[in-house]
């Protein structure tokens, strides 16, 4: 199993955003995380990066805990806020989050680039990129070193028809390469493998 | 050198480069410190320059190393960049080294723009070496703190008060030792500070790599 949570609970101190959740996503499949605002969905993909650790209970990556930099190496997660140096060119932005995944240039991302538009963004300084080409580099900086999971919080907000066009078509075409992909959603933007819903800390599996 | 080290202190050399109000801020503060340094040593009947002169930088280092604490660990933080180096498979104890290493080279270039100052404007030339030594030796033990407070500081609220407390607090113990040398110059003090700088530099990282650690 790529991706799995075992009975996980998260509390920030006050009662628990996460009640017992058991998931299993595996390579070639995709599923979906819907819920309501402040729901968890966001923490239940905090803890399958590995940026927050459960409070009890554990995630693993291809059976390693989610916060060892081997299970890192595996995973590109796609926050809501992207996490790219305002003062940087979009292409300075690439080449430091690709040495940090010890890829040395961009060329394994040049389709990508060139699929969303961001060639004749690539000297352009971050800061002054609407939020909408924010996420697109950021959607690049996720797959920077084709990662077989992919974690996406809301991928879809910030894209206009044609990124959105793309990147269904792109996650329909990585799931059925063997990849498997997790995504947060307020609604369904995509008819995914599966559909899990958290209400109230607990995550079940949607009514279709 | 890992890619991982040299990218991440390479992204921050770039960063402070058009970041000037930061960088462009720490340098008029060393220039003006010192001049003020300077013209007090060149003005004053002090017959041994050296004690003073010691005093004053170490402070003047102090200081700088408050400076050199914002531009490392918790800016990532404050930029809310920090995650990005957190969902990458880096290595916590790599982060910190290549933040220290940064830290140390910026905290050196300082005390340096410092120290020159401080010579130019009071004229004063014996002893001078000694200090100069003394100050870069100190500056590698100021600069784990500066990193280290930096990085725990990523959790505190109240950082503004906090963090250069944390600095003061833990620089006493090397300024205290860095004044004590200043009374018998000899080089050997300026090679005990270095050790020491290094052994706590290294302590620094391994504390990091749990500070960093999700």
């Amino acid at each position: 199993m790529l991706l799995e949570f075992r009975d996980v609970w998260k509390s920030f101190g006050g009662g628990y955003i996460l009640k017992g959740v058991n998931l299993a996503v595996d390579r070639g499949e995709m599923a979906a995380v819907v819920g309501s605002n402040g729901s968890g969905k966001t923490t239940l993909l905090r803890l399958a990066s590995g940026l927050v650790a459960p409070s009890r209970g554990r995630v693993l990556i291809d059976g390693v805990d989610a916060r060892t930099t081997a299970a890192k190496a595996l995973l590109g997660y796609l926050p809501h806020h992207p996490p790219l140096y305002g003062d940087l060119t979009v292409r300075e932005n690439l080449l430091y989050y690709a040495g940090l995944y010890g890829q040395v240039d961009l060329d394994g991302v040049a389709p990508v680039v060139e699929d969303l538009g961001l060639s004749p963004m690539m000297d352009r300084r971050v800061a002054e990129l609407s939020y909408g080409w924010r996420k697109r580099v950021d959607l690049v900086r996720t797959l920077i070193h084709d990662p077989p999971l992919l974690l996406l919080d809301e991928p879809f907000s910030g894209l206009d028809d044609r990124g959105r066009g793309w990147l269904s078509g792109f996650l329909a075409r990585e799931v059925s390469s063997g990849k498997a992909v997790v995504m947060t959603s307020p609604r369904r933007d995509l008819p995914p493998d599966r559909v899990y819903e958290i209400r109230e800390g607990s995550l079940i599996v949607a009514p279709s | 050198m890992s890619l991982q080290v040299r990218r991440i202190i390479w992204k921050d050399i770039k960063l402070e480069v058009r970041n000037l109000p930061e960088m462009g801020g720490a340098v008029i503060f060393a220039v003006a410190s010192s001049s003020l340094l300077g013209f007090s040593l060149s003005r004053l009947p002090v017959r041994d320059p050296l004690p003073m002169a010691g005093t004053g930088l170490m402070l003047i280092a102090l200081f700088l190393s408050v400076f050199t604490s914002v531009m490392t660990v918790v800016r990532e933080e404050d930029l809310g960049t920090l995650d990005g180096v957190r969902m990458s498979p880096v290595d916590p104890v790599t982060f910190f080294s290549a933040k220290l290493l940064m830290s140390l080279s910026l905290l050196e270039v300082l005390l340096l723009v410092s120290f020159i100052t401080t010579v130019a404007l009071s004229g004063w030339v014996e002893g001078a070496p000694y200090l100069l030594a003394l100050l870069s030796s100190s500056g590698i033990y100021l600069a784990s703190i500066s990193s280290l407070s930096s990085a725990i500081s990523v959790y505190l609220r109240a950082r503004g008060v906090l963090l250069p407390t944390m600095i003061l607090v833990l620089s006493l113990p090397v300024i205290q030792e860095a004044l004590s040398f200043l009374s018998s110059p000899d080089y050997s003090g300026a090679l005990i500070l270095a050790l020491s700088g290094v052994a706590f530099s290294l302590l620094a990282s391994w504390l990091a790599g749990y500070v960093l650690e999700v």
